[in-house]
C-alpha cells in the first residue's frame, strides 16, 4: 500500500530534523543541525538540489512551506532564535524576512491557512508564540502571546479555515468570517487551543499530558464540524483530543502509548491516518476505522481487513 | 619520604646548606593525557635567600641574571640556577632599595637602575662584578619609582614624592635633561611602549599623561580610582591602553583618549599592587596586596570575569615578578617571583597557559599520539627515591642519580640517556626533565606497577614528599563559583547551595532543593582531579530519595564525571545540572523508605582512582567535542535555554495530497536498547545533552569573537559545518554502541582539539557523514488514502445530464477496479434518472417529489454519510457535484439555449439538477430591476438569461403552482434568494416573504439545502486536493458547484471604458443598455479583444495578448503612438 518514490539523498552533514514536500508533492526541503537548509526539486525518482539556505546560526529545527498562492515561500525556525521566511523569487532563494524576537530557541513554525492571508505562528522555548503576518504594503507584522506556556512552547499547528464556522450561515444570509484558531503544545504539559478574538485568546487547555507536549497536530477537516486534534509527548502517549463544533469541551482518548517519546504526530491531507514518530526511530501509521476505532497500520497484518471498501 | 599515592605532584626538597631547593614535577598520568598535563604542570622551582632582605627583583634584559636588592645588600642569581647567589654586595645604606630595574636595550643589558631614598644608581654588570656607575641626585624626597625607555636606552625616569617627575640621559647626571612638576607626589612612572614621548605617573588616585617634550603640564588627567593607585602599566601594542590596579582592589583598563570611560575593568577581593600585561596574548598578571592571598592571577583580557589561571605556592606576598622571555626553541614563557619570604619562583608559562590568554603560536605542534585502549588511566608519580640517609646529603648529583636509578629499576631495557644527563647538570630542573621524558616513553603498564612498588618502598624512608596541588587549586574555586552561580538560575523551585567548603581537603557538600526533593551530595576531589580522577560523591544525611535511586543518580553522575574529567576538563558544574535533571525525573519516596535509608551512605569510587587502573565505561562517547569546552560554557546561564526540548531526529510527516516523508536517524546510530521502555532512555531537553550544546558553541568560540547580546551564552556560531560527528545529538544515540573506529577518530579529536583543522580528514569524514545522516525517504502512501488520482484525472462533469455523468464515472471507477465506486455511480445514475423527475412525477404526486422518497434524498445522503465516514472526500465531493448546482453565467446561458432547444421537456419543474432554476446566483448581478428589465429584450446578458428563465418556467411554475396556488412572483424569488438576500438592495418586504415561502419548498432538491454549508466544505477540500495534483481543470469544475458566493475580489481592479459608449465597465461587455459591445478594442488590429487582454498601465493603450507580444517584442514605445515608453513605465510600476 506504501511504496517508495524516491530516497533523497539531502548531503546534509549532520541530523536532520525536519523535511516537508511542498504544497505540490515537487519540492522537498529539509533543515538540520548543520545550520542549513535544503531545497530539492524531486521528479521521476530523482532529486536535484535547488538550493541550500544558509542563514541560521544554529540548528535549524522545523520548517513549513506556504501555500503557492503567495509563491514560493519557507519558514524555518532555529536554536539560534531566529524565525526566516525564504522566498523564491525569479529562482533565486533569498531571505524574505527574519524575525528575531524570541528570547529563546524557536522550535516550531506553521502557516496558517491560505484562506487568511500569510500568516505565520512560531512557538519558542521562550514561552511565547509570536503570530507573524505579511501586512498589504509588503511588511511583516507581529503579535505576540507572552507566556504562552510557560516554561516553552514546542509546537504549534494551525485548525483548518474549513471549519464548522467557516460555513455560510443561510440562516441570516451572511458569510460569518471564519475564526482563526491554533493549538499549540508545550513544556508545561498543555495542549492549548487559541481563538483570534481581535486578540490571541486561549479558548482551551487540554491537560492529559504528564510530560512536556512535543508536537501537536490539528486534523485536516473535510467539512465536518468536528474536529480533531493529536497530541505526543515526552511521556509516551498520543492523545486524540475531540470536539463536537458545539460544545466548548474536548474528548480525551489515548491513541497508544508507546515505547519511546513521541516527537511528532502529523496528519493525512484527509485527516483518518495518523503518522506517529518519536525517538525509537520507529514510524507508525493509525488509521481511523469506519466504527471510529484507530487501529494501526503500518503493521501490514493488523492493518488488513481494517478497511472495508478500500484498497 | 612521604608519597601520596593518588599521584599528582610529587614535591621532593633536599636540604642543601640553608637553601631550600624544592623540585615540583608532575608526571603524566597517562599518555593519553599528555597534553592536558602539558598544560597544568607549572613545574617551578623555588630557591630560597633568606639572608639576602631583598626587598625586590629586577631580571635583566638576557633573562639571564636576577637582580636582588635590599637595604643590606645586593645579589646577582642566575636565573638558571637560583639557588646559588653569583655575587652579593654588601651595601652600607640604612634605606632600603625602592626599585631596581635593568637597561631593556641590550647594549646596555649590563645597566641596572636602582633607588635608594632620593637617589638613583646605575649599577654595571659585567658577569663578575657589579659596579656604581652613575650615580643620579635632583630629587629632594624619596624616589617612588623608575622606568627605563622603551627606545631610547640612554633615558630614565624617575618620580618621586617630591612631586617631580625626573627624565634623566645618564650622560649627563648633574640634573635631569626634563623635570616635569605635578601638584602631588607620584608613585609609579610608566613609559608608552609604543609612543616614544608619552608616559604615565601615577599620583594616588589619579593618572597624568604626560608628552616629555612639553613638560610644562600633563597632556592628559584620568580619575582612575577612588584609592591608591599602586600599578601602572602600558600595553606593549596599543598605544593608548593603559592599565592601572589599586589598592581598591581594581585593575581599570583606559583608552587615555577618552579618560572618563573605563574601558574594561578587572575586580579581585583583595587590593592589587601590580598588574601588567603578558608579553603574550592578551593577558594581564596580578598581584595582591593582602595577607594570606599570595598567588599570582592570569587573567584573559577577552574575560575579567575570572582569572584564567593561578600561580599558587608562594607563602608571603610577591613583592615584584617579571617575564623571562621565551627560548629561540620553545615558546614558553618562566615567571619569574620574588616574594616577601626572600624565596625566588620559577615558573613556566607553557603554550597552553598563554593560550587561555589569546595568544596564537604560529606553528603549533602536531601531537601525534595513538589512543590505546589498555591504557591505565592511573597519575603516574615521579619521584626522587634516594637511597639511603647519608647520600641525600651529596645534594643534587644524587637527585639526579635517583633518577636515573629508578627508571633503571622500573624499565631496565631502556639506554640509559644521552652523556649530558649522566656528567651532571646546571639544575635539577633540566634533569628532571630529561627523565621524565625517558620515563614517558618506558611506561608501560607494567613497569607502572613497579613504579608504584617503588615508591611504596619509599614511603617508607620518610624523606619529605610532598604533594602539591597547585594547578587544580584554583580550578576548584572557579568551580564552587560555578556552582553557586548555578543556584540562581535553576528555577523558582528548585535551589542550589554549596557548604562545607574545604579548600585543602578539596571537598564541598552541595545541598540541592527541588520541588519533590532534597539531596545532599558530598564531594570531594581527588588530588589527580580533574585530570584523570572524578571526583567522590557521597551522599548525606537528608536526602529524599531512595537507595535505589541513589545508585541510578550516582551511576550517571560518574558517567558524566568520568567523560569530563577524561579531557581533563572539571566536571562539578556538569554533574550538579546532571543531578537536578534527574532528580526531575524522580517521583518521591515515602517517608518510612527514607529513614530507613538515612543511615545508607553510598561512597563511590574511592579516592584512590590514582592507583586503580580504571577504564572509562564503555559509554562510546569518546566523541571528540563531548564536554570539551568543559567550564567554559554554562548552558544552564540562560534559564530559557534550559528548556529546548530534545531535537527530533527522526519523523514522519504527511505531505502533498499523499506523500509521506520520513527521515530518521542512520543505522549505526540507533539505540540498541531501545526495548527498554524506561522514559529516560530518551531525553526530553536538550540541555541534557551537554555535548550537543557545548559543542555548538565550541564552534563559535572558535570562529567567531563577535560578541553578541548572549555573550558566551549563545555566540554567534561559525558559518562553516563542521563534518565532525561528534558535533550532534548523535553522539547520545552512540552512547550504546561500542566504537569501533575508536583510534581513528581520537585522531580527528585531536587535530579537532587542537584546532587546526586537518582537511583530509574533514574530507573523508564528510564523505561518510554524507552517506550517514542525510537520507530523507518519500513514500507513496496514496494507497492509504481514500483517493485516487487517476480517478480524479478521468472523473467527468455535467450539469446537464446527472444520469450521463453517473454513468460515466461508473465506467471509469469500473476501469480502476473500484467496483464499490461503480455500483455507487451506477445508483446514482439511477437517482438522478430523467423519469424521476417532477414532470414525470406530476401526474402521479404532485405533493411528494421524487427527492422526499426515501431513495431520493435519504438515499444520496446515507451514501455521502458513509463515503464522508471513510473520510473518502473524492466520492463524497464528487456526489455532490453530481447533484448539485452550478452557478455561473456561462452555464445558465448554454442552459437556457439548450432549453429553448429542448422544448417543453424542460418546461416543468426541472428536478433534474443542472436544469434546475436553484442554483445559486452571483449577488452582484442579481438585483430585482435586471430581472424585470430585462424581461424584454433577450440578449446573452446574464440578468437576461434569468429573464429567460422566467420565461420558461412560467408554465412549469403554473402546473406546480396548481397545487399550491403560489403567486408567479414568488417563482421568480425562489430559494436563491434566501443566498443572496444580504446582497440585494431593493428588495421589497413583499419580496422577502415570498422567497421564506418558497423556501418551504426546498425539498425538491435531492441534495438538502440545508447542508449547502457542509456540501460546499467537501467540495472545496476536494477542490484543494485537486490542486494538490495539479489537476486544474477538474478544481474549477469542482469550485463552480459551490452554492455559497466566492469571496469578491479584493485586490486591484481594472476597469476598462467602452470603446464605444465610454461607459466604465468591468465586464468583457459594456452594461450599457444601448450599447452592450465588447468594450475593448485592440490598438494594433483595431478588432474587438476577447480573452487575453494586455495593456499598459501607463498610457492605458492595449489589445490583444498576441499582438501586443508581438509588438514589444522588437518595440518598447506604445504602438498607438503616444509617446509612451510602455516597458519600461510598466516595469517601474510593478517595481514599486
Amino acid at each position: 500500500m506504501v511504496s517508495v518514490i524516491s530516497t533523497v539523498d539531502t548531503g546534509h552533514e549532520d541530523m536532520i530534523h525536519d523535511a516537508q514536500m511542498d504544497y505540490y508533492g515537487c519540492r522537498l526541503a529539509t533543515c538540520s543541525s548543520d545550520r542549513s537548509v535544503r531545497i530539492y526539486d524531486v521528479k521521476n525518482g530523482t532529486q536535484t538540489l535547488a538550493a541550500d539556505l544558509r542563514g541560521h546560526e544554529g540548528p535549524v529545527w522545523q520548517i513549513a512551506w506556504a501555500h503557492p498562492k503567495f509563491g514560493n515561500i519557507l519558514a524555518s525556525c532555529s536554536y539560534d532564535r531566529k524565525v526566516i521566511i525564504w522566498k523564491e523569487t525569479s529562482g533565486q532563494w533569498v531571505k524574505f524576512y527574519e524575525y528575531s524576537n524570541h528570547d529563546s530557541s524557536v522550535n516550531s513554525v506553521c502557516w496558517a491557512p491560505h484562506d487568511y492571508g500569510l500568516i505565520l505562528a512560531c512557538g519558542s522555548s521562550d514561552g511565547s508564540i509570536s503570530i507573524l503576518s505579511a501586512t498589504a504594503a509588503g511588511g511583516w507584522e507581529a503579535k505576540k502571546i507572552n507566556n504562552a506556556h510557560t516554561i516553552g512552547c514546542n509546537a504549534v499547528s494551525w485548525a483548518p479555515a474549513i471549519g464548522p464556522n467557516a460555513a455560510f450561515d443561510s440562516s441570516t444570509g451572511t458569510r460569518t468570517a471564519p475564526v482563526k484558531r491554533f493549538v499549540s503544545g508545550g513544556c508545561d504539559n498543555l495542549v492549548k487551543v487559541w481563538r483570534e478574538d481581535k486578540e490571541w485568546v486561549e479558548e482551551a487547555k487540554l491537560e492529559g499530558h504528564s510530560d512536556w507536549v512535543r508536537d501537536a497536530a490539528w486534523a485536516p477537516s473535510i467539512g465536518l464540524s468536528r474536529t480533531v486534534i493529536a497530541s505526543c509527548s515526552q511521556d509516551r502517549r498520543v492523545i486524540l483530543w475531540t470536539n463536537d463544533g458545539v460544545s466548548s469541551s474536548w474528548n480525551q482518548r489515548v491513541l497508544h502509548t508507546f515505547e519511546d517519546v513521541v516527537w511528532h504526530v502529523s496528519w493525512s491531507v484527509t485527516g483518518n491516518i495518523l503518522a506517529v514518530s518519536g525517538g525509537d526511530n520507529k514510524v507508525s501509521l493509525w488509521k481511523e476505522t469506519v466504527e471510529g476505532q484507530w487501529v494501526c497500520i503500518s503493521d501490514v497484518n493488523r492493518g488488513k481487513g481494517s478497511t472495508p471498501g478500500q484498497q | 619520604m612521604r608519597v601520596d599515592a593518588s599521584g599528582g605532584l610529587v614535591r621532593a626538597s633536599v636540604v642543601q646548606d640553608h637553601q631550600l631547593v624544592v623540585m615540583v614535577r608532575k608526571f603524566e598520568p597517562s599518555s593519553r593525557k599528555k597534553k592536558m598535563t602539558a598544560k597544568w604542570s607549572n613545574e617551578y622551582v623555588v630557591a630560597q635567600h633568606r639572608d639576602l632582605q631583598a626587598s625586590t627583583m629586577a631580571l635583566d634584559s638576557s633573562g639571564q641574571y636576577v637582580l636582588l636588592a635590599g637595604r643590606r645588600c645586593l645579589a646577582i642569581v642566575d636565573v638558571d640556577n637560583p639557588s646559588v647567589v653569583i655575587k652579593k654586595f654588601p651595601r652600607q645604606s640604612k634605606w632600603e632599595v625602592g626599585s631596581a630595574e635593568w637597561n631593556p636595550h641590550s647594549h646596555y643589558s649590563d645597566l641596572c637602575a636602582i633607588s635608594s631614598n632620593q637617589r638613583t644608581e646605575i649599577l654595571s654588570w659585567n658577569s663578575v662584578d657589579l659596579t656604581s656607575t652613575h650615580c643620579l641626585r635632583f630629587h629632594t624626597r624619596a624616589v617612588s619609582d623608575l622606568n627605563w625607555h622603551h627606545f631610547e636606552p640612554t633615558l630614565l625616569a624617575s618620580c618621586s614624592v617630591d612631586t617631580y617627575i625626573n627624565i634623566w640621559d645618564f650622560r649627563d647626571t648633574r640634573k635631569p635633561c626634563v623635570s616635569l612638576s605635578a601638584v602631588v607626589g607620584a608613585t609609579q612612572v610608566r613609559w608608552n611602549r609604543v609612543n616614544s614621548h608619552l608616559l604615565a605617573t601615577a599620583h594616588e588616585g589619579d593618572v597624568r599623561l604626560w608628552d616629555w617634550r612639553k613638560g610644562s603640564s600633563p597632556v592628559q588627567y584620568i580619575a582612575a580610582h577612588l584609592h591608591k593607585i599602586h600599578g601602572l602599566d602600558w600595553s606593549a601594542h596599543q598605544e593608548y591602553q593603559l592599565a592601572t590596579s589599586s589598592q581598591d582592589c581594581t585593575v581599570k583598563f583606559f583608552d587615555v583618549n577618552n579618560p572618563r570611560l573605563v574601558e574594561n575593568e578587572l575586580r579581585t577581593v583583595s587590593p592589587i599592587w601590580r598588574a601588567r600585561f603578558t608579553p603574550f596574548g592578551e593577558g594581564m598578571m596580578t598581584t595582591q596586596l593582602r595577607r594570606g592571598e599570595n598567588s599570582l592571577l592570569l587573567w584573559s583580557l577577552s574575560d575579567l570575569s575570572n582569572p584564567v589561571h593561578s600561580f599558587l605556592g608562594n607563602n608571603d606576598l610577591v613583592l615584584e615578578f617579571d617575564w623571562k622571555s621565551s627560548r629561540s626553541d620553545d615558546d614558553d614563557y618562566q615567571l619569574i617571583t620574588w616574594s616577601k619570604d626572600q624565596s625566588l619562583r620559577i615558573w613556566r608559562v607553557d603554550v597552553n597557559l598563554q593560550k587561555l590568554c589569546g595568544y596564537e603560536p604560529e606553528n603549533q605542534p602536531q601531537i601525534v599520539y595513538e589512543e590505546n585502549e589498555s591504557t591505565f588511566d592511573i597519575s603516574a608519580i615521579d619521584a626522587i627515591s634516594t637511597k639511603s640517609d647519608k647520600e641525600i646529603e651529596v645534594g643534587l648529583e644524587v637527585v639526579e642519580e635517583t633518577y636515573l636509578d629508578l627508571h633503571h629499576s622500573l624499565a631496565p631495557t631502556i639506554i640509559v640517556p644521552d652523556p649530558l644527563r649522566l656528567a651532571g647538570h646546571k639544575t635539577v630542573a633540566a634533569s628532571i626533565a630529561a627523565a621524565q621524558a625517558v620515563l614517558t616513553n618506558t611506561l608501560s603498564p607494567t613497569s607502572h606497577r613497579k613504579n608504584i612498588s617503588v615508591l611504596t618502598l619509599n614511603s617508607n624512608i620518610g624523606v619529605g614528599l610532598d604533594v602539591i596541588s597547585q594547578a587544580e587549586h584554583y580550578s576548584f574555586n572557579k568551580e564552587i563559583d560555578q556552582i553557586k552561580s548555578l543556584g540562581s538560575i535553576v528555577g523558582a523551585d528548585n535551589s542550589v547551595s554549596v557548604c562545607d567548603v574545604d579548600e585543602t581537603q578539596r571537598s564541598l557538600t552541595t545541598v540541592i532543593r527541588t520541588a519533590k526533593h532534597q539531596i545532599v551530595l558530598h564531594v570531594s576531589l581527588p588530588s589527580s582531579y580533574p585530570d584523570g580522577a572524578i571526583p567522590n560523591f557521597v551522599f548525606g544525611k537528608g536526602n529524599t530519595i531512595d537507595t535505589n535511586a541513589r545508585s541510578k543518580i550516582l551511576k550517571v553522575l560518574k558517567q558524566v564525571a568520568t567523560l569530563s574529567c577524561r579531557k581533563g576538563h572539571p566536571s562539578l558544574e556538569l554533574v550538579i545540572q546532571t543531578l537536578l535533571t534527574s532528580i526531575d525525573q524522580l517521583t518521591p519516596v515515602d517517608k518510612s523508605e527514607t529513614e530507613s535509608s538515612k543511615n545508607i551512605t553510598l561512597s563511590v569510587n574511592s579516592s584512590t582512582t590514582g592507583n586503580t587502573p580504571f577504564r572509562l565505561p564503555q559509554t562510546g562517547l569518546g566523541h571528540p567535542s563531548f564536554l570539551q569546552t568543559g567550564g567554559l560554557f554554562s548552558s544552564l546561564t540562560h534559564h530559557q535555554d534550559h528548556n529546548i526540548p530534545y531535537p527530533r531526529s527522526s519523523g514522519a510527516r504527511f505531505c502533498s495530497a499523499g506523500m509521506l516523508i520520513c527521515f530518521g536517524r542512520p543505522s549505526y546510530l540507533r539505540r540498541v536498547n531501545s526495548k527498554t521502555s524506561d522514559t529516560s532512555t530518551t531525553p526530553r531537553s536538550l540541555s541534557v545533552n551537554q555535548a550537543y550544546t557545548s559543542s555548538l558553541v565550541q564552534h563559535s568560540l572558535a570562529a567567531s569573537s563577535n560578541t553578541t547580546p548572549y555573550g558566551l551564552l549563545y555566540p554567534p556560531v561559525a558559518q562553516s559545518p563542521t563534518g565532525d560527528p561528534s558535533v550532534s545529538i548523535s553522539s547520545f544515540y552512540n552512547q550504546d554502541r561500542r566504537q569501533k573506529s575508536r583510534t581513528s577518530k581520537s585522531k580527528n579529536r585531536l587535530s579537532s582539539y587542537s584546532s587546526s583543522s586537518d582537511e583530509n580528514k574533514k574530507g573523508t569524514q564528510d564523505t561518510r557523514q554524507h552517506k550517514v545522516v542525510g537520507m530523507v525517504t518519500i513514500y507513496d502512501a496514496s494507497g492509504l488514502m481514500p483517493l485516487q488520482l487517476e480517478l480524479a484525472e478521468r472523473y467527468v462533469f455535467s450539469d446537464v445530464d446527472t444520469a450521463w455523468m453517473c454513468n460515466q464515472n461508473a465506467a471509469v471507477a469500473a476501469q480502476f477496479g473500484r467496483k464499490d465506486l461503480t455500483y455507487i455511480w451506477s445508483l446514482g445514475a439511477l437517482l438522478a434518472t430523467p423519469t424521476l423527475t417532477v414532470e414525470n412525477n406530476t401526474h402521479q404526486d404532485l405533493e411528494t417529489p421524487w427527492a422526499q422518497n426515501p431513495f431520493g434524498r435519504k438515499l444520496l445522503h446515507s451514501i455521502i454519510e458513509h463515503y464522508v465516514k471513510l473520510r473518502d472526500i473524492q466520492t463524497v465531493a464528487m456526489l455532490c457535484c453530481a447533484f448539485g448546482y452550478k452557478c455561473d453565467s456561462q452555464e445558465i446561458f448554454r442552459r437556457k439555449t439548450t432549453r429553448s432547444e429542448s422544448g417543453s421537456r424542460n418546461l416543468r419543474w426541472g428536478l433534474k439538477p443542472g436544469e434546475s432554476p436553484y442554483h445559486t446566483i452571483h449577488p452582484g448581478d442579481t438585483t430585482l430591476e435586471s430581472w424585470n428589465v430585462s424581461k424584454q429584450t433577450r440578449s446573452n446578458s446574464w440578468s437576461d438569461s434569468l429573464a429567460g428563465f422566467a420565461d420558461d418556467f412560467r408554465p412549469g411554475i403554473n402546473s406546480v403552482s396548481s397545487g399550491r396556488q403560489l403567486p408567479i412572483a414568488s417563482i421568480f424569488l425562489p430559494y436563491p434568494m434566501s443566498v443572496i438576500s444580504g446582497n440585494v438592495p431593493d428588495v421589497t418586504e413583499e419580496c422577502k416573504d415570498l422567497s421564506l415561502d418558497f423556501c418551504r419548498n426546498k425539498d425538491f432538491r435531492l441534495l438538502d439545502p440545508k447542508f449547502n454549508g457542509l456540501f460546499d466544505n467537501y467540495r472545496r477540500c476536494y477542490a484543494d486536493i485537486l490542486y494538490r495534483w495539479g489537476l486544474l481543470e477538474a478544481r474549477v469544475l469542482v469550485l463552480k458547484y459551490l452554492s455559497t458566493p466566492v469571496d469578491p475580489h479584493r485586490g486591484v481592479d481594472f476597469v476598462t471604458e467602452c470603446f464605444h459608449c465610454k461607459t466604465s465597465v468591468r465586464g468583457p461587455q459594456c452594461t450599457n443598455a444601448s450599447c452592450k459591445r465588447v468594450p475593448l478594442n485592440c490598438v494594433i488590429c483595431r478588432v474587438f479583444v476577447k480573452g487575453s487582454a494586455s495593456f499598459c498601465l501607463v498610457c492605458g493603450h492595449g489589445g490583444h495578448g498576441k499582438c501586443m507580444s508581438h509588438w514589444f517584442a522588437e518595440e518598447g514605445v506604445c504602438p498607438t503612438g503616444c509617446g509612451c515608453n510602455c516597458l519600461l513605465e510598466n516595469n517601474t510600476v510593478f517595481s514599486v
